[in-house]
């Protein structure tokens, strides 16, 4: 995936969010644990990859967190997307031996602008793979 | 049991919830301990980030059992600002097609379409895990059925 096209995507994505600086809105979501903009870093990953593939997908995302009583996002991301049409899940990977092992979910850590280029990189290629065959481990 | 052979009835449900019970409790080299005694203490302890939640294990092993095949599968624990809210939010994929297989849609007013990859349901007690594994099983079939 071409480095330059996401960065673009999200800056898009960044506009469409009114976000100015998105190093320091990654680093401010993780390390002051704060989940509203968690949320926003998800769906703002999830905006890129659909601006570079040029349409939209079905989302369901899952802010992690290490402490699960008092809910504090640590970094972590997981997503799962499917195709709205033909309905193919397009985070899966699969697992060449047992394939019920495989992976519906895309998981992925996200604390800094940097973090936020490599997810949008490799949730968009295990996307391109999927939409052209299977994507396997 | 085969995919064939569905509709599946009550009893078959709650079979396939006491196996996959009684697995969870053989990979778990655990002494003999019941599927209430431990609900018991879920109700108890269920916010409890120490608690080991084996509620979705216990669901989804049951609906693969009764689908006759292994599934791809993804849940969250749904939580609120006061914490895990009980609800239980699941993502089934057939790993020979990719189809999501928990995908829905329904028009509210003739004209907006509402979609959905996920099924979920609350879990606070036994019935809450029938209730459950049949709302997934009913919507796999469905799935299935369209494919």
């Amino acid at each position: 995936m071409d480095r330059e096209k996401v960065l673009q995507a999200l800056r898009e994505a960044q506009a469409e969010y009114n976000i100015e600086n998105l190093d320091e809105f990654t680093k401010q979501a993780w390390e002051e644990g704060n989940i509203l903009d968690a949320e926003i870093v998800a769906e703002l990953t999830e905006r890129a990859v659909e601006i570079l593939f040029d349409q939209h997908f079905l989302w369901v995302h899952i802010i992690e967190s290490e402490d699960c009583e008092e809910w504090i996002p640590d970094g972590w991301y997981s997503f799962v997307a499917v195709h709205p049409k033909t309905h193919q899940c397009l985070t899966v990977l699969e697992d060449p031996v047992y394939s019920w092992e495989s992976r519906a979910s895309f998981s992925a850590r996200i604390r800094s602008a940097e973090d936020a280029i490599d997810a949008v990189t490799r949730l968009a290629e295990l996307i391109e793979q999927n939409l052209k065959g299977r994507a396997v481990e | 049991m085969q995919l064939e052979q569905l509709p599946y009835t009550e009893e078959q449900i709650k079979q396939a919830i006491e196996e996959a019970w009684q697995e969870l409790l053989q990979e778990a080299d655990a002494e003999d301990y019941s599927l209430e005694e431990y609900l018991e203490h879920y109700r108890k302890y269920w916010d409890d980030p120490d608690f080991p939640n084996d509620i979705p294990e216990i669901i989804m092993r049951a609906v693969e059992e009764i689908v006759g095949r292994p599934l791809s599968w993804y849940c969250e624990l749904v939580r609120d600002p006061a914490g895990f809210t009980g609800e239980y939010s699941f993502v089934v994929v057939d790993p020979k097609t990719q189809k999501c297989l928990t995908y829905r849609e329904y028009t509210s007013d003739g004209v907006n379409v509402h979609r959905f990859i996920h099924v979920a349901g609350t879990v606070v007690d036994y019935e809450g895990i029938v209730r459950l594994v049949t709302k997934l099983l009913n919507q796999i079939q469905s799935a299935l059925a369209d494919a």
